[in-house]
């Protein structure tokens, strides 16, 4: 880069690579604060005003924000899963989106516990649920798996920022960054494991309440059967979510950042875990409506209030799940970009769904027969609050990948 | 520094375990953590709580005290549970002869009333616009001596008579006290606010010769045949008759009755009677009328009582040997089946089959009044329905209707009055009652506003008023406001900011019942003599006076014969003396009773100029009364129409009385208001009753917003379908539309007396308002 | 029938400490608490927290505060340890029949369980009713409709079999709701509770109730507030205790009279005193002296939402058929007869 058009910060640029003017590019962080005030001065109604302030209510404890936090994670679980194709599995090729992976694992779980933060009625007392663990409540281990995930992901984080041009330069930091690489696979492992059961915690909090015939769920000895399908859906949605990250910052930085071959690898392998969890979805939702008839739960009633129609069936597994998988298994459709992006934008689209399906809708369906049906929508607040660590996740993405060296094909792609 | 492997790797663990070991073993991490949990759980929502650190509820010496509820005239005993000088719980009383330990949500809230925002903290005088609520606070003896000098002046412009007051009870002291005041001070303007207990008082002085209200022996009857009355719902002592009630229901056994509910709507009462006659509005004497006609016709009424004891039952003549129609030839020639079935809307099979049941139970008992009991209504209706009784020959017998006892107390020495208070006395009443227009009538509560209104300026010069919220519950609350702004001096003793104390010119407050000695007379429809004890429970908690000891206080200073009327020191003084022998047993039990107390037998029951039970009534002649046709001496069903034509306004609009909703002269306490349900109130709009049928054909769907209009009023509703009520008649919960207390009641809904007019009764002048016609309109 | 605890007079003294912030059993590491995870499932489990308030009882290293023994004498755990062995079931019988709908026992509850009061109560969807009565009808048109009421209080699930554990204890993170196989009542800990609102999820009855706004009451207000039960701030779940303040009370009062047992009526919750109906009942439904034993056995008894297997301990009995369809799982709009009114 030439030393005319230098960027003020250029020391802190990574070598080899071209950013955009410092002025431009605090402009764009400065614009995100726009958004990202509203969302605080949402978060702080919350916390000031107590909870009213949502619509959230005593048939709705759950709204919004249950909702994105499970969304968020499964869409996080991209970046454990990459890892581990990357470290366990040895899929060389992901290494160079492994580390983006893991950024975006970062803003989605500082986001998820965020969010549980502007959630709970009492966030001082927040850390009770580590004081007074409840060894038998789903919530316990999601609770303590995602600290502890988010923890091995800050120390995945790690060796980034310390590769940082100028932090590199200190021989201390270069050395830690150094073994912090050679410790990865076993860091990875641990990530793995993490993810693996708070996926599937998250998929057994609605599993286990067995008063609510539409989300209940039999199982494997205490782990109802949606603990699988969550952590199957997780690591089916995970890469695609990545894919479709990687695609906006793509956009972004107006030029390509990993090679064509390292996302094909993640969508074919997303579309396959898709089929899987399409087919073992569908024996679920068919067992369900025996296990529900036996209660005297038809399987009518679960959809017989507007606007909760059969159409949120079809949408989900249908046009939210058969088609996207359709895409992402045929080699072709997946080299067309634009049939890559919006197959990955129904799949996460998707599992979204599926995750408001399970939390939200699970508290529209009427259990007791005089019951009056009542629907729920957020308001401003909740998605203010909500959306708010979508402004920060970028704020968060533009200042690591305009400093920090994540894609390692980004050099080789974009010759200066 | 360089930093290798081996060193990398031992500061990390190191480190690790260093850091962990240290936390875990040194107490000050414990100790923190633990504070937090304290602050978070305890100190934090003390602040949070809005500084209510030393206003949490601080515990104490537990005592229970005994006293009764006087929040409507059910007059149940109740039991308070104090933690040092606080009241914290009132439940029922055990044992209390009328409630044994059961309460009812208005009762249970009483706390609510005694420690509320709207208790009149001292004597107030109105600052400002009258209803602009500015008041400022005065000292008792600026507030006595201001009332003293506005009577006192009146009297000595010979206005006495132009002095009025209008109460909720004319039994017991404290309502005595002000009858011999207006006596000794010369105004015979005592009005006692309307309840069915007018008309009864009337019916069973004419048919039975009686100077009392009536009696139910609820509890041993098997067949109820309720007109309208809110059984469940807070007619007659609330408690007591929902106990009844729950003796009715109870299985198999031999208590189990059958309950008829026969009412346009589906009440609480109507949903657990073991059959509901939907009637329509208004109707309810035809239909008694029709079923007097069968058990006639089938002779299947009590030829003993009906043959030895009544008069009018068959043809009689008289000394000149004019033939009068008897009672029997009127259901028989007037009251046939189909033409009943015509007017009340329920079919012949049903009319027939009720006449029988009724007749040919073992204790059936009719009852009468509707809703809550708190309307006149006519009184040719509850003659009517009286008769029945009279037929299956119920009449002070086990199970049966009879007059309401008293505990006898002792009298109080005449009133020597002087010429002014003689003067005053005799003039005319400004209802109107006793004059030779309605001669039997003693009260006419909701002919006041049209005296003044319609009358000369100065009709009312001055007005008190003592448990009562005559500007809230009169009907019609236009006439009510301009009346009241047609009176110069208004004196409330309200001990709470209601509708009247809020257009007062001056407030007096009493002390809250929790507060205050007073006798309790037998309560509403009880069967047996009882008299409670109110006791003060808990010392005043604001700065009032007992409204004895103030009228004692400023008829003293009135001075001459007004001042003789009242030798007595205080209040507290009264009471004793009049309760003479009882008031030891008063005073230690809080109630004496006569729980052997019997009615009289049937040849020493009746008052009546011939002795017996009038069916034709005779007094109508001897009181001077004009009455029209020979049918206007026997009960008929006079029907009483609904105000409004029928073209503009298509629908009837009757009111619906609500148990967890307050309609008289206590606003709903914020608990009360809390207990209704999502389909009567929302936000600050109440829902009215509308069959879907009809609301569909004003393309009403359920919550939508409507214009309801009649021809008193209108007021913004909310839709509720309810396939209890019949096409064409919509109702409105009556108790909402308050302008007074606060934000915890004021500006919810709609007062249903705006939107309803006095439609008087032609024989005793009373309100028979049963409903009036309504639009709605779509907004 | 003495339904209030008074047998003769005054009741016990007790100091200030609100001692049903944290109803006992506390769980906690003592052998009780490790006899108490083992013993039982959904239970709460080991908690960092129990710890040190076991350190910091009296005479313990760590002293909290001066936590005056409630009678002297007796500590809550010897007071615990009082029935040690024996079980209750408390438990209610609710005669629809009966029942007015006069909603005497919601205000009764109201009162005696400080709840709070907004000048909006309209929405029910937000305010706080622990006891609520339901109003079903059987979805006839006119004339033929007919309504019932239907008072629900907590449930008090006990589970059985397949599902051996209350729907929200086992759900609650933070050991803040617990099953008690002494009284089979489920306790609600407001100072532990964070407000995560998983609970609220879990129970199909719709019993839990969180604080959306901070209570006030209007000066002067706060003077009858009921010091045997906390005050709760925002933030957290409620929901009925069957007057568990009351039992301790009853508790307290027989122990100092020398007394093991309390009898019937020495312990009754606030609704079932204030019905005037009489409609409910409430008492030890195991023992067969007490009158909830026989009435539960009616052939008329149902419970609500029987199917699902959560083993409430609140019996209905109605004679009319439709009503007793009211225990139904919702089957969908047209489905039961049952609606709401």
């Amino acid at each position: 880069m030439d030393s005319a058009s230098a960027s003020f910060d250029s020391a802190l640029i990574p070598e080899g690579v071209k950013r955009c003017k410092l002025k431009w590019f605090l402009l764009w962080i400065g614009i995100l604060h726009g958004p990202v005030m509203v969302g605080v001065v949402a978060t702080l109604m919350c916390w000031g005003l107590a909870l009213n302030v949502t619509y959230l209510n005593n048939n709705f404890p759950f709204g919004l924000w249950i909702a994105a936090d499970l969304g968020v994670i499964a869409l996080g679980a991209g970046a454990f899963f990459t890892g581990f194709l990357r470290y366990i599995l040895n899929i060389d090729e992901l290494k160079n989106i492994v580390n983006f992976a893991v950024v975006i694992g970062i803003m989605c779980y500082a986001a998820a516990q965020a969010i549980l933060g502007v959630d709970i009625g009492q966030p001082l007392r927040g850390w009770f649920i580590f004081w007074h663990a409840n060894v038998h409540s789903m919530l316990t281990e999601v609770a303590f798996c995602i600290t502890c995930y988010f923890m091995v992901l800050c120390i995945e984080y790690l060796p980034l920022i310390l590769e940082n041009r100028q932090i590199n330069k200190i021989g201390f930091f270069h050395g830690m960054a150094h073994h912090l690489h050679e410790a990865m696979p076993t860091i990875a492992a641990i990530g793995v494991f993490l993810s693996f059961f708070h996926q599937g915690s998250l998929g057994g909090v609605p599993g286990v309440l067995y008063g609510r015939p539409f989300a209940f769920r039999e199982g494997f000895l205490v782990w109802p059967w949606t603990f699988f399908l969550f952590i199957l859906s997780a690591i089916a949605a995970g890469p695609c979510f990545t894919i479709l990250i990687t695609w906006i910052t793509e956009k972004f930085a107006r030029k390509r950042l990993v090679k064509r071959n390292v996302i094909d690898i993640l969508a074919r392998i997303s579309g396959r875990l898709l089929v899987v969890y399409l087919v073992l979805k569908t024996i679920d939702t068919v067992y369900w409506v025996s296990i529900a008839g036996k209660v005297g739960a038809p399987f009518s009633s679960f959809y017989a209030n507007h606007p909760y129609g059969y159409w949120v069936l079809v949408l989900e597994l249908g046009i939210l799940g058969v088609i996207p998988a359709i895409i992402l298994l045929s080699t072709k459709a997946r080299q067309n970009e634009n049939l890559l992006v919006i197959a990955c934008l129904l799949n996460c689209a998707g599992i979204f769904m599926n995750r408001w399906i399970m939390t939200v809708q699970t508290l529209v369906v009427p259990v007791m027969s005089f019951d009056k049906f009542v629907s729920y929508h957020p308001n401003w607040v909740e998605y203010a609050s909500t959306l708010l660590y979508l402004w920060l996740g970028a704020i968060f993405i533009s200042i690591t990948y305009r400093y920090l060296p994540i894609f390692p094909q980004e050099k080789e792609l974009n010759p200066l | 520094m360089k930093l290798d492997r081996r060193t990398f790797i031992e500061l990390s663990v190191g480190f690790s375990l260093g850091a962990g070991a240290g936390i875990m073993l040194t107490p000050v991490n414990w100790k923190l953590m633990d504070d937090m949990t304290i602050w978070s759980q305890e100190l934090w929502p003390r602040y949070q709580l809005g500084g209510l650190e030393g206003r949490l509820p601080q515990t104490g010496e537990v005592t229970h005290a005994d006293s009764v509820c006087t929040l409507c005239p059910g007059g149940c005993g109740i039991t308070v549970r104090k933690v040092k000088d606080r009241v914290t719980k009132i439940e029922g009383r055990e044992g209390y002869p009328v409630n044994d330990g059961g309460i009812c949500p208005l009762g249970v809230a009483g706390l609510q009333l005694l420690y509320g925002p709207w208790r009149v903290p001292s004597p107030l005088r109105r600052a400002g616009k009258r209803g602009s609520g500015k008041f400022e606070r005065i000292t008792w003896d600026e507030a006595i001596n201001k009332v003293v000098q506005k009577l006192g002046d009146l009297r000595q412009r010979g206005q006495s008579h132009t002095v009025a007051s209008i109460l909720g009870s004319d039994r017991g002291t404290v309502p005595q006290l002000f009858g011999r005041f207006l006596s000794a001070y010369g105004s015979p303007n005592l009005i006692r606010t309307a309840s069915a207990e007018d008309t009864y008082e009337l019916a069973l002085g004419l048919m039975q010769g009686a100077t009392a209200s009536v009696g139910y022996d609820l509890e041993r009857a098997n067949f109820i045949l309720s007109f309208g009355s809110g059984l469940i719902e807070g007619w007659g002592s609330p408690v007591r008759v929902i106990k009844a009630h729950s003796i009715w229901r109870s299985g198999n056994s031999k208590d189990r009755a059958t309950v008829v509910q026969i009412e346009p709507r589906l009440s609480n009462t109507a949903a657990k009677a073991d059959n509901w006659y939907p009637v329509n509005p208004g109707t309810e004497a035809a239909l008694a009328l029709g079923l007097a006609h069968i058990i006639v016709k089938e002779s299947l009424y009590d030829s003993a009582f009906v043959q030895n004891h009544t008069f009018g039952f068959e043809d009689w003549s008289d000394a000149t040997g004019k033939t009068y129609m008897g009672f029997k030839r009127l259901v028989l020639t007037e009251y046939k089946p189909g033409a009943v079935s015509m007017t009340t809307g329920i079919s012949v099979t049903k009319i027939v089959q009720l006449a029988r049941a009724f007749a040919k139970a073992k204790r059936p008992l009719a009852v009468w009044g509707r809703g809550k009991g708190t309307t006149s209504g006519s009184l040719y209706e509850c003659m009517a329905v009286h008769a029945l009784n009279a037929l299956v020959g119920n009449i002070n017998q086990l199970g049966g209707v009879s007059t309401r006892p008293q505990v006898a107390t002792r009298a109080w020495p005449a009133v020597s009055r002087d010429g002014t208070a003689r003067k005053g006395s005799h003039r005319p009443r400004i209802d109107g009652a006793g004059t030779s227009r309605y001669p039997l009538t003693r009260y006419l509560p909701d002919r006041w506003p049209q005296a003044i209104n319609g009358g000369r300026p100065g009709t009312i010069q001055a007005l008190l008023v003592h448990e009562a919220d005559p500007y809230f519950t009169t009907t019609d609350s236009a006439a009510v406001a301009k009346a009241f702004d047609g009176i110069p001096f208004v004196v409330s003793f309200s001990t709470y900011l209601d509708e009247t104390a809020y257009h007062a010119d001056l407030i007096l407050p009493n002390h809250h019942y929790l507060e205050r000695w007073e006798d309790i007379p037998t309560p509403v429809g009880l069967q047996k003599p009882i008299l409670g004890l109110l006791r003060p429970v808990v010392s005043p908690q604001f700065d009032t006076r007992h409204v004895g000891d103030v009228l004692m206080t400023i008829a003293k200073e009135l001075g001459g014969t007004v001042a003789d009327a009242f030798p007595w020191e205080d209040y507290e003084t009264v009471l004793k003396e009049t309760m003479g022998d009882k008031w030891g047993t008063l005073e230690e039990e809080g109630y004496v009773e006569d729980a052997g107390y019997k009615p009289p037998a049937w040849r020493k029951a009746f008052g009546t100029p011939s002795g017996k039970f009038e069916f034709y009534i005779t007094a109508f002649d001897q009181a001077g009364m004009k009455v029209d046709k020979d049918v206007g001496y026997l009960p008929h069903y006079e029907p009483v129409e609904a105000e409004g034509d029928s073209s503009t306004y298509p629908l009837t609009l009757i009111p619906a009385e609500l148990i967890r909703l307050a309609d008289g002269a206590i606003g709903n306490p914020p608990f009360c208001t809390k207990a209704l349900e999502e389909t009567e109130l929302k936000g600050n709009d109440l829902f009215v009753e509308v069959n879907p049928k009809t609301a569909a054909n004003y393309g009403l769907s359920e919550g939508r917003c409507a214009m309801l209009e009649t021809p008193r009023g209108k007021a913004k509703v909310l839709v509720h379908l309810f396939e209890g009520i019949m096409p064409g008649v919509i109702a409105i919960p009556k108790g909402l539309g308050h302008a007074a207390y606060d934000d915890y009641l004021a500006g919810k809904g709609v007062n249903a007396n705006s939107l309803m007019g006095v439609v008087e009764d032609p024989i005793s002048g009373l309100s028979a308002t049963w409903g009036i016609r309504a639009k709605l309109t779509r907004v | 029938m003495l339904r209030n605890a008074r047998q003769a007079g005054l009741e016990p003294i007790i100091p200030s400490f609100q001692y049903s912030i944290i109803p006992w059993p506390r769980p906690g590491f003592s052998l009780c608490g490790i006899l108490h995870l083992l013993s039982h499932q959904g239970g709460p489990g080991f908690s960092f927290g129990g710890i040190v308030q076991l350190l910091s009882r009296q005479g313990g290293p760590i002293a909290k505060r001066s936590e005056a023994s409630f009678y002297e004498g007796v500590t809550m755990k010897e007071a615990h340890h009082k029935g040690h062995g024996k079980t209750y079931k408390y438990g209610m019988v609710v005669d629809l029949d009966k029942c007015t709908g006069c909603g005497a026992c919601m205000v009764a509850c109201m009162a005696e369980n400080n709840l709070p009061f907004r000048k909006d109560n309209s929405d029910r969807l937000r305010s706080s009713l622990w006891m609520r009565v339901y109003k079903i009808s059987n979805g006839l048109p006119f004339p033929d409709m007919e309504i019932s009421y239907i008072p629900r209080p907590c449930q008090h699930c006990e589970g059985h079999g397949h599902h051996a554990a209350t729907p929200c204890v086992s759900v609650c993170p933070a050991c803040a709701t617990d099953y008690s196989h002494e009284t089979g009542i489920v306790s609600q800990i407001y100072t532990r509770c964070f407000g995560c609102r998983y609970c609220m999820a879990a129970c199909p009855y719709h019993v839990r109730i969180f604080n959306w706004w901070d209570p006030t009451w209007p000066k002067g207000m706060e003077k009858y507030l009921n010091p045997d039960v906390s005050v709760r701030m925002r933030g957290v779940v409620e929901k009925c205790s069957f007057c568990y303040h009351r039992l301790q009370r009853a508790r307290n009062k027989a122990y100092a009279e020398g007394r093991r047992e309390i009898h019937e009526d020495e312990y009754q919750t606030a609704c079932t005193q204030a019905c005037p109906a009489g409609a409910i009942t409430f008492g030890d439904l195991d023992n067969p002296e007490h009158k909830v034993y026989e009435l539960k056995k009616s052939r008329y008894a149902f419970r609500l939402l029987e199917e699902l297997g959560t083993n409430p301990k609140v019996y209905y009995v109605s004679t009319r058929d439709w009503v007793r369809k009211a225990g139904d799982v919702y089957t969908g709009k047209k489905g039961n007869d049952v609606m709401p009114a």
